[in-house]
């Protein structure tokens, strides 16, 4: 190997250790910037609300950096002077390396002299070691970039400072995000349950699922959600108002109310709906409601007592055992003659017998279940025959109670009946009698009067494929009937799901607490709701109360009338004596205590007066714009608000 | 005679010269080591003292273990620049005509001790500036070639001592290293104090001609410098020039002026001897920051805020060798 081989050599083993000197420092240093990185972030994000995409990005660009260091010195490319330099600096060789690569690589042409250094840097390139020149170790700033992941970690548990009004538009940013992702969902499935018909209702369908796309994207605040919400809402109520004047779907509308399952299901499909049912029951169809509530009564007192059933070593236990043992057989007996398959009650004997009394429990419940089950089951057989009752025996009774579905299935029936060659002439005039009694109730239903009258002349003729004509023409007029009334449930829907979100954005509760604006929490009657003037004869239980918030944490005071438990001599207690004197505020002072929405609020006030007022005037305007405050009211409430504003 | 010979033969001169001078002078190895340093790079020395520290017997000696012609000038205030060039003087030829007729000065020698130059006047002071970078002399109109190797040896008391004259910028750029002879310490004392009250004779040998050191100085003048090197002696001369871009701090406070390009040249020339007497065969940064001190200190200017300060040229130089970075790539985070 030749002396320039030798040099060569050498320096090509420094360069590649230079490298990882270099990747290795770089990565520290990468490392301690990207450390002071995250301090700096949670500094920030710890005192302001910086968004936590923002934290994770910085963390992502604090862990790249080393990497990113890493590869830079690894990358990096060297000189071969430059590394012969560095070798001359780190060896002490007194620059002999980097004057005879110098001289090896000049164009200068080879003199003793050149050869004379070239020999002597070979004879010291020989004994040096690059992989032993400076060794891997953490260096100096590897000890403050522990102090700063130290520091960065110590602050991961000091807790968020956010102000309240930070924290509040969260809230509504959360909740109006979710209002929008469910306004979204629920149009969407609305619409592809039940397509709109009609361009008017598509376009208003779509701008409701637009708004809620809008909200989903979160860039709306509180008060133009609830003023974009209740423009919409505004809009489809005019829609809805204008279809709703129609006689035909008013009335349509009053006997899907009454009578929701005639209106809009055909004979035929209840019909279906009921013998799948009764085959479902089987022998139990026939049970009485009351004989359910027998059985179940008597299983709850079964399950009770094998709850308190005492040890079966007792004298007391075996004969209490003897008697559960008895009321299950007789509870087997009365279902079995009710026709009902309950195997689990057998098998809940078998458990007793062999003293396994919570597998016995498990089975009895199990039992219970399943007899829930079948009572609901025949419950829904009862009131389909009730429905199927209601339904109209004549084309005339069928549209005089706005049973469309059950009119057209009449209709197609005498249609069939006149294309058919067997109809009798007795037949013939029995269809052209009933036409003739649902004239004057067809007239509801724009033309189709007209339709029905001319089929009952061309039948009364003899002309009965022109009779046919115009009763199928009859029938395309209800159908387009029926499809106005599906739109305008759409349209209805609709508006619901915006009255809920109007409810929601406004009184901060997610989407799905607010089931049904102006209802309970349990759903049954409309006026319940708190802020809205729905129905003023419904009235708030205590279990409504009781259902809405949780109030378990609470201890209050005994709030029994007075005389029926000592409560002392009378006075009142320290913390119920009122410090303030109502009309009279300090300003940052202690506020007085309120009642709002059922809960005592005490503390200092830390919203200024205009915003308080500017709340209350945007929730009243929700109220008048969701048409719960009576018209009478309206001009006094609104005024009450902007006085307020002045 | 092959590169290799001929730098071993250089090494022996060296080391047979230090052996012989050191027979005679105590200690003072820098001013040896510079002295000789200075010889082989062909350059001219100025020692400054104070008055017997060894100086002039340092030049005496060496003139007896150089086997070259010597000549002492003992510069006094009345000192003429004729008494140290020569004159023409008018005599009678044979022929019974008056002619002119050069009588030579004590400077047509090849080893010259001007000794206590700053006793002189700067006019004679001058005398000498053609002699030591021409290695000739002007007198009446005729050009007359000294005799090679040429090389003058200047003592001189520190310029605070009282009757002295400062030399002039261009004579002190004319010399190549300007050493600072300091006192002796105590084993040194004892020494020169036994050796020269105890009578005893030492003998020195003459070790090298004036052919063999002028071959000796060619010789150096082939040793390689790298660019990276050069570009080191280079930086700091530039260092020196207050109110440039290559100008330090320290540069612009305390100098008036900065070195010439003899002070590249002379930090190249002592470092290849410095190189090869250290017996290597390339010029290495030790070999020209080693030198700094004795080959600028006498090319700085100070100003009168470093004089009021009581700041020195070598304080300065040393800011700048400490300042001035090596090799600007090789000493970069990468290494």
């Amino acid at each position: 190997m030749s002396e320039k081989q030798v040099i060569d050599a050498k320096i090509q083993a420094a360069t590649r250790q230079r490298k990882l000197l270099l990747g290795w420092r770089c990565m520290w240093r990468g490392l301690l910037v990207g450390v002071c990185l995250w301090l700096v972030a949670l500094v920030v994000f710890k005192v302001a609300p910086i968004s936590h995409s923002t934290l994770i990005w910085v963390g992502f660009a604090g862990l790249a950096l080393p990497v990113g260091g890493l590869i830079y010195g690894l990358a990096k490319r060297f000189a071969v002077g430059d590394t012969a330099r560095w070798l001359d600096l780190k060896t002490g060789l007194k620059e002999r390396l980097g004057t005879a690569v110098e001289l090896a690589d000049g164009k200068a042409a080879r003199t003793d002299w050149s050869d004379l250094v070239l020999r002597d840097a070979a004879l010291a390139a020989r004994q040096i070691e690059p992989g032993k020149l400076i060794p891997l170790r953490v260096p100096r700033m590897g000890h403050w970039t522990l102090l700063v992941l130290v520091a960065c970690v110590g602050l991961g548990f000091v807790p968020e400072h956010r102000s309240q009004a930070y924290l509040d538009q969260q809230r509504d940013a959360v909740i109006i995000e979710d209002v929008g992702r469910n306004l979204d969902a629920l149009t969407k499935l609305q619409v592809e349950m039940s397509p709109p018909h009609f361009e008017s209702t598509e376009e208003s369908l779509e701008s409701v699922q637009e708004l809620g796309r809008k909200l989903k994207r979160g860039k709306l605040v509180r008060d133009e959600a609830l003023a974009k919400l209740s423009s919409l809402a505004e809009q489809l109520r005019d829609q809805s108002s204008k279809l709703g004047q129609a006689q035909t779907l008013k009335k349509l509308q009053q006997m899907a109310t009454a009578s929701p399952g005639a209106a809009q299901q055909s004979t035929t499909s209840m019909q279906r709906q009921l013998d799948e049912l009764k085959q479902s029951l089987g022998d139990a169809q026939h049970t009485k409601p009351e004989q359910f509530d027998t059985l179940k009564s008597k299983m709850d007192a079964i399950k009770n007592a094998a709850a308190g059933l005492p040890s079966a070593d007792s004298p007391e236990g075996k004969q209490a055992r003897q008697q559960l043992e008895k009321s299950m057989a007789d509870l087997a007996k009365m279902a079995d003659q009710m026709g009902l398959e309950l195997p689990n009650i057998d098998e809940a004997l078998q458990a007793l017998e062999s003293s396994d009394i919570d597998q016995f429990l498990k089975n009895l419940s199990l039992a219970g279940e399943d007899l829930q089950r079948i009572a609901e089951l025949a419950e829904a057989m009862r009131n389909l025959q009730m429905q199927m009752a209601e339904v109209g025996k004549t084309l005339g009774e069928q549209l005089e109670k706005g049973q469309v579905p059950a009119a057209l299935e009449s209709l197609q029936e005498m249609i069939t009946k006149l294309d058919s060659a067997l109809l009798a002439p007795e037949q013939l005039e029995r269809m052209i009698q009933e036409l003739q009694e649902a004239l004057e109730p067809a007239e509801s239903f724009g033309d189709c009067s007209s339709c029905l009258s001319g089929a009952r002349d061309k039948a009364k003729v003899g002309d009965k494929a022109g009779a046919s004509k115009s009763l199928a023409e009859a029938a395309e007029q209800l159908k387009k009937v029926l499809q106005q009334m599906d739109d305008m449930q759409n349209m209805m829907a609709a508006l619901h799901n915006l009255e809920r979100a109007q409810l929601a954005v406004g009184n901060c509760q997610t989407f799905g607490s607010c089931k049904s604006p102006g209802a309970g929490a349990s759903n049954k009657k409309p006026g319940g709701g708190v802020g809205t003037w729905g129905n003023d004869s419904y009235q708030l239980t205590p279990d409504d109360l009781a259902q809405r918030w949780d109030n378990s944490g609470f201890s209050r005071p005994n709030m029994d009338a007075r005389g029926n438990t000592d409560r002392g001599d009378g006075t009142v207690p320290e913390d119920l004596v009122s410090t303030r004197i109502k009309g009279k505020l300090n300003p940052n002072g202690s506020m007085p205590s309120i009642t709002l929405r059922g809960v005592s609020i005490t503390g200092n006030s830390k919203v200024q007066f205009q915003n308080a007022v500017s709340a209350a005037q945007s929730d009243a305007r929700n109220a008048l714009n969701q048409d719960k405050v009576p018209q009478a009211y309206r001009g006094t409430v609104r005024n009450y608000f902007d006085d307020l504003k002045q | 005679m092959n590169p290799e010979e001929k730098i071993l033969q250089f090494r022996e001169t060296h080391e047979a010269l230090r052996k012989e001078i050191g027979k005679v002078i105590v200690g003072q190895d820098a001013i040896v080591d510079g002295t000789l340093n200075a010889l082989f790079a062909n350059g001219h020395v100025l020692l400054e003292g104070v008055p017997g520290l060894g100086k002039t017997l340092l030049v005496r000696t060496l003139s007896q273990v150089l086997d070259l012609s010597f000549n002492r000038i003992q510069f006094t205030p009345d000192l003429m620049p004729a008494d140290i060039l020569g004159t023409n003087m008018v005599h009678e030829t044979d022929d019974g005509k008056r002619a002119f007729e050069f009588l030579h000065g004590p400077i047509f020698s090849h080893l010259v001790l001007a000794d206590e130059i700053n006793r002189a006047t700067p006019k004679t002071q001058s005398a000498l500036l053609e002699a030591m970078q021409e290695r000739s002399v002007t007198v009446g109109g005729e050009i007359r070639k000294l005799d090679l190797p040429f090389f003058v040896l200047a003592t001189q008391n520190p310029i605070d001592q009282e009757g002295t004259y400062p030399l002039p910028e261009a004579q002190l750029d004319r010399f190549f290293y300007k050493l600072l002879v300091d006192y002796p310490d105590a084993d040194e004392l004892s020494e020169v104090v036994s050796r020269t009250t105890e009578g005893i004779k030492v003998d020195v040998k003459r070790v090298v001609d004036g052919s063999t050191l002028l071959e000796l100085q060619q010789l150096v003048q082939q040793v390689p410098v790298a660019s990276h090197v050069k570009d080191y002696a280079v930086r700091l001369v530039l260092a020196t020039h207050p109110n440039t871009e290559t100008a330090l701090d320290i540069t612009n406070q305390f100098l008036r002026f900065g070195s010439s390009p003899r002070g590249a040249q002379t930090l190249l020339l002592g470092a290849k001897v410095r190189a090869l007497t250290e017996g290597r065969f390339n010029v290495s940064y030790d070999d020209i920051a080693a030198l700094s001190l004795p080959a600028l200190r006498h090319r700085l200017i100070l100003n009168f805020e470093a004089e009021a300060e009581g700041v020195t040229s070598d304080s300065v130089l040393n800011t700048i060798l400490a300042e001035v970075p090596r090799d600007i790539s090789a000493s970069s985070p990468a290494s």
